[in-house]
């Protein structure tokens, strides 16, 4: 899978504060988050560890956090994306419309 | 249940016929020490929180993950293995422990893989619990149990 300047898009989804794709390898493709050095290797080692369990039918994860701007990861093939969700959004309705989203983009 | 030896610290699993009086009587497996000590109340409380939680319809399975004994409380169905459960518990807390050495405000994790769900939650520095559900969210009822769980902890000691 290579990576396609659609994937950006995923900023203009409601309730996407703040974005960041890594290739498999943990090199940042693209993002618009604070500090992504550390947020890459954070992301990274994070989905590296839940696709140890299962790399093919993990599909999401969820951190939730006291100031209600969880963080999510999804797997986007050989990719990995993190997601810090804006405040007043529910977190499973950002889940849902992100996973849209990416399952369009993986099927064009 | 689970108990650690006083001298060495290993895990031992025991079945009833080693508490007898509120106390756990056993040779540690490890070291051959004689251990003799109370059963908190706390443990079996536990136990039954844990039971009712499992109990649940949308609940699969629970299980607590001690960061160094590891899992110590299985409630999960029995065809998974134990090495399953603590490969499980390894790589979700270590992604857990991860994630909040960056955001430390993290209080939970939710990992969905294939149907299953997967909740994790802190309940004392070193213990988390473990929630496999057919559904996200938890229903109001698994949240509150959680919620005496944790609560019941703030209260006891586990060990």
């Amino acid at each position: 899978m290579s990576f396609s300047k659609e994937f950006l898009n995923i900023a203009k989804i409601s309730g996407v504060d703040r974005y960041i794709f890594l290739d498999d390898q943990g090199n940042i493709a693209a993002h618009d988050i604070k500090n992504p050095q550390k947020a890459s290797e954070m992301f990274f080692s994070c989905n590296q560890n839940i696709r140890a369990i299962s790399s093919n039918k993990f599909k999401y994860a969820i951190f939730s956090r006291k100031n209600k701007k969880n963080i999510l990861i999804f797997p986007v093939g050989n990719y990995s994306l993190g997601v810090i969700k804006q405040e007043g959004m529910d977190t499973l309705v950002l889940v849902d419309s992100i996973s849209k989203f990416l399952n369009e983009l993986m099927h064009k | 249940m689970i108990f650690f030896c006083e001298d060495c610290g290993e895990k031992n699993d025991l079945g009833k016929e080693n508490i007898k009086n509120g106390k756990a009587v056993f040779r540690c497996v490890s070291c051959q020490y004689l251990n003799s000590y109370m059963v908190s109340a706390a443990l079996k409380e536990t136990d039954i929180l844990l039971k009712k939680i499992t109990s649940c319809p949308e609940v699969i399975g629970t299980f607590l993950y001690h960061k160094k004994n590891r899992v110590i409380n299985n409630h999960m169905p029995k065809m998974l293995h134990e090495t399953d459960l603590e490969i499980l518990g390894r790589c979700l807390l270590n992604s857990y422990l991860t994630a909040q050495s960056l955001y430390s405000d993290i209080n939970e994790e939710m990992v969905t893989i294939s149907d299953k769900h997967i909740t994790i939650q802190k309940i004392e520095p070193d213990l988390f619990i473990f929630i496999v559900s057919k559904n996200l969210p938890l229903s109001e009822t698994v949240q509150n149990l959680l919620i005496s769980l944790i609560k019941k902890k703030n209260s006891n000691e586990f060990f």
